[in-house]
């Protein structure tokens, strides 16, 4: 392989190198559509070049043919490259699809394989040598008829890359042309050099300028990709973003010209993209002059204009911003413009109500402090009418069945005093049935409109109910009389709130009613106070009775008329300030001042006293007065009295008590004679007993054996004979039926446990054992005298114990039924024979007896035992074996009973 | 430090001794109101810690001098013990007196309610 050199090869070379640029610089903006196809494309050319340059340069036939099958690989390519890159890079985003593009590759794979094969068939090269052309040398080569087809086909696929090119050119501006200039340039140069080659036109014989083209191509590619950024902005990406843009965007270049314009804008302005490209903007816009002349000198700008008029008027937000190149230098302006109609309309629609919400703010405030019903009513009524631009108002209370004109603005005097039954304000009552505002455009001409009102000829009216509690109770009325002015949507929505809000101020009014109507009832209950307390001072002041105060000392600070009277006195004053104890007969003086001392000391809270007092003209007279304490503040501040003349009662008393007390003095006799009895006798009966016990206990110092006995027996003896005194007593009281039971609570353990106290110590001594038991059913409490059914028990189980020589006494208490207890006393002695068993009860049994000193007593214990429990209401019953023991049954009711 | 002392108002010199004898042997001081007309007086020198009071008295009534000291702010707390022969009062008094011993009153019953309402003596 030989070359040589030749000048022809420099710029071969140099186009050679800029392709492979290209290619690489393609590659690197590889994620750029089209930039595959483009890589592709420099390369093919940059072989096509690059061989053609190293055929040119080889010196013998071998190495120029080896070169020119090289080459190609590039010639066979580049049409195809050239056709994807434009179908790619041009054609809507979208990519030629694999499978066109292995049938197009079909005819260039065919030809290279037959250039590589053409010396046996000649469908490529028929005939080739070297040709010489001063210092140019190339392979002057002889086309087969393959090379033409592939040629035509060459051609084809090329113009077919420039149609798409075209394509896209019509319907392009501005910015972008420069990149589509620099890509036809770049494909027409080879194109043409091809041309000038196929048909040998070329200046230099043999000299194939299609590769030279390639070099220029290059220049153009470099020149398309620094100047207008070939392969950083596709121009389909413009088109997708800002053709869908919902906002206008106009560009105006420096000449003040459309340059750019989308879609959305060409919408606004109502023309074709034909009608503004590279029209002055001045007359595109001529429409609106007024925005040329206000932004015409201003570079930047956001401001809301509108454009259009009356219904069809929008709004738009108007943004102007310089368009500047890198050095910064303005190249033009660009317009947004976005619509903001239905923005705009929101907006107003809030400040509207928001307006409306401060009013019925104050409005509130306003009602709240009205706490006259008219005054309020009145109140709402003028509200009503100035919050809706409403000159004519009113407000309507239902009453039963009618809805009743309460208040009205001034213009409607007419409506004072007006009634409505559902026959006659149809719309009032169509509000206050349906719980929705009742609007009318044009009242007058409505068919069951009221002549009232034609006074002022109404028009647009409305209704609206006034709800409390979910019911209507009003009917606010609103009416105009402009033709034509009805009432929005938006005016009723406020109507609505506000009758709400009447319907707030409304109850709260009624609680505010309520709260005065019960200050109203508390003054009335206070008038009613006094007028009571003058009333009790009429009974006061008329009572017969006498009625008076003193202070704790006993000064008079009250008295009743009836009090002066019977006292002889003209005025109180006479009176007042006296201590009572002067008006009290003087003997009785200390009685009766001590008798209040100890009410005052023991704090009782009422007392009742007679005793005689003396008048101013000195005659006597008894009172029977109750006293009662007066407290402050827990503490006795004075005495109210209130007084009966008593002095006829007690006369009649006086003459009467003389007779009874000798009767009773009579009747009492034999009891009080007892009583004395009873009484002398037990008073030496101390002394002995006294003695007898401190002699015992050696108090007077020792005793002999003897000495003891005889103390002892002394002691006993007494004791016993107190016991005497006390049966005896017993039965004189019971038989002058003075017994008196003293019932209270007592508990059975409690006298069980006295009981075992009482005489265990006796049983022991005698060699007994005494036993008690309590059956758990028997009540905690029961009724009863408790001094008394000690006496009882005593009496029965001292009995067992004295007649029982050996074994045991027991007591048991139990519950027979749940309404009584029993005590039971059981012992092992000698019995009672059938025969006594039925007089034993009696008094003085015993002493029909003989007395042994066994069976000593005056046989009072056990008639005494069972009329105490005659007396309690209670059982007693014996049952008896003579030699085996004796079982006194008592029976007796838990609670008192009604004897 | 004194004995407690109990006031003893009896008109019986015999049980008066009793009650002495027996109060003294429980470690009291006893001082004795013979007739009962004389305890204001005693009462404005010593300040007993019981008071022992017999009712029928040839000059004076124990039940009118158990009002007075029951309505007497100073003497209301002092326990008070009636011992009677009179069987009907005994019972009426039941409620005003601290306790009521039935004459005879035993000399054993006597201290046990002695102890009984002044825990502080022996």
């Amino acid at each position: 392989m030989q070359f040589e050199y030749t000048p022809y090869i420099l710029p071969l070379l140099l186009a050679g190198v800029s392709s492979v640029w290209v290619a690489y610089y393609a590659r690197s903006h590889r994620s750029v559509l089209g930039a595959s196809a483009l890589t592709f494309l420099a390369l093919a050319a940059g072989i096509w070049t690059i061989g053609y340059a190293l055929e040119i340069a080889g010196a013998d036939l071998e190495t120029k043919v080896l070169w020119s099958k090289v080459q190609y690989v590039g010639v066979t390519t580049v049409p195809l490259l050239w056709l994807i890159f434009c179908y790619n890079y041009f054609n809507q985003n979208r990519q030629l699809p694999q499978r066109v593009i292995v049938a197009l590759g079909i005819v260039p794979l065919i030809t290279f394989l037959l250039v590589l094969t053409t010396e046996s068939h000649g469908w490529i090269w028929s005939e080739y040598h070297v040709s010489r052309t001063g210092d140019f040398s190339g392979l002057k080569v002889t086309h087969g008829f393959w090379f033409n087809i592939f040629w035509v086909y060459s051609q084809l696929l090329v113009l077919a890359g420039i149609y798409f090119i075209l394509r896209l050119i019509s319907h392009k501006h501005g910015l972008y042309r420069g990149q589509i200039v620099a890509l036809l340039g770049a494909a027409a140069v080879p194109l043409v050099g091809n041309l000038l080659y196929i048909f040998h036109l070329t200046p230099v014989p043999d000299l194939d300028p299609t590769s030279f083209g390639f070099a220029v191509a290059a220049v153009f590619m470099a020149w398309g990709i620094f100047r207008f950024q070939l392969m950083n902005l596709v121009p389909l990406a413009r088109d997708t973003l800002v053709d869908a843009m919902e906002a206008g965007m106009i560009v105006i270049d420096a000449q003040r010209r459309v340059a750019d314009i989308n879609r959305a804008a060409l919408t606004m302005i109502g023309r074709t993209i034909g009608q503004v490209i590279h029209q002055p903007a001045a007359e595109v816009l001529s429409r609106w002059p007024h925005l040329i002349k206000k932004y015409a000198s201003v570079i930047e700008a956001l401001d809301e204009i509108a454009i259009g008029e009356g219904e069809q008027q929008r709004w738009f937000e108007l943004g102007l911003s310089p368009l500047r190149n890198n050095d910064g230098t303005v190249i033009g302006r660009l317009i947004t413009l976005r619509d903001i109609t239905e923005q705009r309309r929101m907006r107003e629609q809030s400040q509207i109500q928001n307006k409306y919400l401060s009013i019925l703010h104050e409005i509130t405030l306003d009602l709240l402090n009205r706490r006259e019903l008219n005054d309020l009513l009145q109140a709402i009524a003028n509200h009503a009418a100035d919050l809706l631009n409403a000159p004519y108002g009113e407000i309507m209370l239902k009453e039963g069945d009618e809805l009743v004109v309460y208040s009205f603005t001034q213009n409607q005097n007419y409506l004072s005093g007006d009634r409505v039954g559902r026959d006659t304000a149809k719309l009032a009552w169509q509000a206050h049935d349906t719980g929705q505002p009742a609007v009318l455009d044009d009242y007058s001409a409505w068919s069951d409109h009221r002549a009232i009102y034609d006074q002022v000829h109404l028009t647009a009216v409305a209704d609206f109910p006034v709800m409390v509690e979910g019911k209507c109770v009003a009917v606010i009325g609103m009416g105009r009389s402009e033709p034509g002015q009805v009432f929005t949507p938006e005016e009723v929505q406020t109507g609505i709130l506000f009758s709400r809000l009447v319907g707030l101020v409304l109850d709260s009014a009624n609680l505010y009613a309520s709260a005065m109507r019960e200050v109203a009832e508390r003054k009335m209950t206070e008038f009613l106070l006094q007028e009571s307390e003058t009333r009790y001072r009429q009974i006061v002041e008329n009572a017969d009775e006498l009625i008076s105060r003193t202070t704790v000392e006993g000064v008079i600070t009250y008295v009743n008329p009836t009090s002066l009277w019977l006292f002889g006195m003209k005025k109180t004053a006479d009176i007042l300030g006296r201590n009572y104890l002067e008006f009290v007969i003087p003997k009785w003086r200390a009685k009766v001042r001590r008798f209040y001392l100890r009410q005052f000391l023991s704090v009782e809270p009422k007392t009742y006293l007679e005793f005689p007092v003396l008048t101013a003209d000195g005659h006597e007279r008894w009172l029977g007065q109750n006293v009662q304490i007066i407290r402050e503040a827990n503490q006795i501040v004075g005495f109210q009295a209130v007084a009966r003349d008593i002095t006829a009662i007690k006369r009649a008393q006086e003459a009467l008590s003389l007779a009874r007390d000798q009767a009773q003095e009579a009747s009492h006799f034999k009891g009080d004679l007892l009583a004395r009895v009873s009484h002398e006798l037990r008073t030496p009966l101390a002394g002995v007993l006294g003695y007898a016990e401190l002699l015992r206990d050696q108090a007077f110092g020792p005793l002999s054996t003897d000495q003891m006995q005889a103390v002892e027996t002394i002691a006993e003896s007494s004791e016993y004979l107190s016991t005497v005194i006390s049966d005896l007593m017993d039965q004189a009281q019971i038989e002058a039926k003075k017994l008196v039971l003293h019932f209270g609570e007592c508990s059975p353990s409690e006298l069980l446990q006295h009981l075992e106290e009482m005489m265990a110590v006796l049983a022991q001594k005698r060699g007994l054992t005494l036993r008690t038991i309590l059956e758990p059913d028997v009540p905690g409490r029961v009724e009863s005298d408790e001094q008394r059914l000690r006496q009882i028990l005593i009496n029965l189980v001292a009995n067992a114990i004295k007649f029982t020589k050996q074994g045991e006494v027991r007591v048991r208490i139990f519950r027979p039924d749940p309404t009584h207890w029993a005590m039971q006393v059981s012992d092992t002695g000698v019995g009672v024979p059938e025969e006594a068993q039925a007089t034993i009860f009696e008094p003085f049994q015993k002493v029909k007896s003989a007395l042994t000193r066994d069976n000593r007593g005056i046989g009072l214990g056990l008639s005494i035992t069972k009329q105490l429990i005659d007396l309690m209401d209670g059982q007693i019953v014996l049952t008896s074996q003579v030699g085996k023991g004796s079982t006194f049954l008592v029976t007796l009711p838990i609670h008192k009973t009604g004897r | 430090m004194a004995k407690p002392l109990i006031l003893i108002i009896e008109d019986d010199p015999k049980l008066a001794i009793i009650y002495q004898v027996t109060l003294q042997q429980i470690g009291f001081d006893t001082a004795l109101d013979p007739d009962g007309n004389q305890y204001n007086a005693i009462l404005s020198r010593v300040h007993p810690v019981l008071i022992i009071l017999d009712l029928h008295m040839p000059y004076a009534s124990g039940i009118d001098i158990l009002k007075q000291i029951r309505c007497d702010q100073q003497l209301m707390d002092i326990p008070v013990i009636v011992a009677t022969a009179d069987l009907v009062l005994a019972k009426s008094l039941k409620d005003q007196a601290d306790e009521v011993l039935l004459k005879p009153v035993s000399v054993e019953r006597l201290r046990k309610t002695v102890l009984r309402l002044y825990p502080g003596g022996m």
